[in-house]
């Protein structure tokens, strides 16, 4: 996860020492978090960084203001994601998903890989379609690995409440890849 | 043939979204029912693969050049601001030198006149002599005013004292500029035309040293040329 922070050279210049260090420690694995909500959202690993780049942007002229450091990430994550969203509809969604269809995915058999990128596209497409209260759930738990307890504080959620949103989520993505419980052999 | 009062906690159970107490009573059912416990792991199994799916959606890291880039932009951030009157008045001076340059470039501008100085017609010269210009003794007879007297000249003549033998000059002079003379082109082919220079003074310059030792005085208005 912080693939970036061998790349720190010198300081910022920032007035207050302390809020300096304090940012310091942030942009050592900050960046990779904006950086997957972004691509979460947009699926395209340039715009995704410059949505990254943009919301630590923000974060840093407004650090003095965060009074509770700790919801720092939580803060960072909001901001990616309303700026990656500003960003995908300002692109036809179309246009993207065509664009971006297969960028990320491995290289394997030709079967696997357009297996995968058919999968891809259709729970791309399905994430597309949810509400946004789901879908940052969704992308959260993916982000990160975080469970419904980190996903819940950094969302600042009830934990019942996400643990609902997630269920919601990932059935209605189950039901773009057309399965449902009556699929199964007996049912 | 999953049971029936299960079968949406089968899909719920999977997809994680049972209270404890429902999870627990769910597994309980299932481990004595086959069906249902096979239905669930199919239920599991998609669950899992949205959420890998998911997943490599969002996996990735930036490139290796995101931070120094990040970096540049913040210290570029971190330049002190400057007092918002000097930003206004560095604007208004960027507007105001813009404004020139396209006042100068897009303004027409009047072309500049053919002669360089224009002569009105009250302002024409006016040749004044007591006697007829051709007579070179009256010129230098001209009464003399009061040296309190107030001056004679009005802005719309001219009055020039000229040399006796500069008058025919003089009056060649002032025929081109009554006639048309306000083209300097004119002036210059007068001045060819009489073959000597002209220099006209009006009354104020101090009276040069007359011929045959009549000097001036310092209030005498009158002069030679």
């Amino acid at each position: 996860m912080n693939a970036c922070a061998g790349d720190l050279p010198g300081s910022l210049v920032i007035a207050d020492a302390s809020l300096q260090r304090e940012f310091e420690r942030r942009l050592s694995d900050c960046p990779t978090l904006a950086y997957r909500v972004a691509l979460g959202v947009l699926r395209n690993p340039a715009e995704a960084e410059d949505v990254a780049q943009e919301a630590m942007l923000r974060a840093y002229r407004n650090f003095h203001r965060l009074r509770d450091r700790d919801r720092f990430r939580a803060w960072l994550v909001r901001t990616a994601w309303r700026l990656a969203l500003d960003r995908i509809r300002a692109v036809g969604r179309r246009e993207r998903r065509e664009r971006v269809a297969g960028e990320n995915w491995p290289e394997s058999s030709v079967e696997a890989v357009a297996a995968n990128r058919e999968l891809a596209e259709r729970v791309g497409a399905a994430l597309d379609r949810l509400p946004e209260k789901l879908r940052i759930v969704m992308l959260l738990a993916a982000v990160e690995g975080y469970n419904t307890h980190e996903v819940a504080a950094l969302l600042n959620l009830a934990v019942g409440t996400v643990k609902s949103r997630l269920f919601t989520a990932r059935k209605r993505l189950a039901e773009s890849l057309k399965w449902s419980a009556s699929n199964t052999p007996n049912g | 043939m999953v049971c029936k009062q299960y079968s949406e906690r089968l899909t719920a159970g999977a997809f994680g979204g049972l209270t404890a107490r429902q999870h627990a009573d769910l597994m309980a059912h299932l481990r004595g029912c086959d069906a249902c416990q096979e239905a669930y792991e199919r239920a599991r199994e998609v669950s899992a693969l949205v959420d890998r799916t998911v997943i490599t959606l969002v996996e990735g890291t930036p490139s290796r050049g995101f931070v120094a880039r990040l970096r540049e932009r913040l210290a570029a951030e971190a330049e002190p601001a400057r007092p918002a009157w000097r930003a206004r008045i560095a604007t208004a001076g960027a507007l105001a030198a813009i404004g020139v340059l396209l006042a100068y470039r897009f303004v027409p501008v009047e072309p500049a006149p053919a002669i360089a100085w224009r002569i009105e017609a009250p302002a024409a010269p006016r040749i004044e002599s007591s006697q007829p210009l051709e007579s070179s003794k009256s010129a230098r007879g001209m009464p003399r005013r009061p040296p309190d007297a107030p001056k004679e000249r009005t802005n719309a003549i001219v009055r020039v004292l000229v040399e006796p033998n500069q008058v025919a000059a003089v009056e060649e002079f002032a025929r081109v500029m009554t006639a048309s003379g306000e083209n300097a082109s004119q002036i210059l082919s007068a001045q060819q035309r009489v073959g000597e220079p002209l220099e006209i003074r009006t009354l104020d310059i101090p009276p040069l040293r007359a011929a045959g030792g009549d000097s001036a005085d310092a209030g005498n208005d009158s002069g030679s040329l």
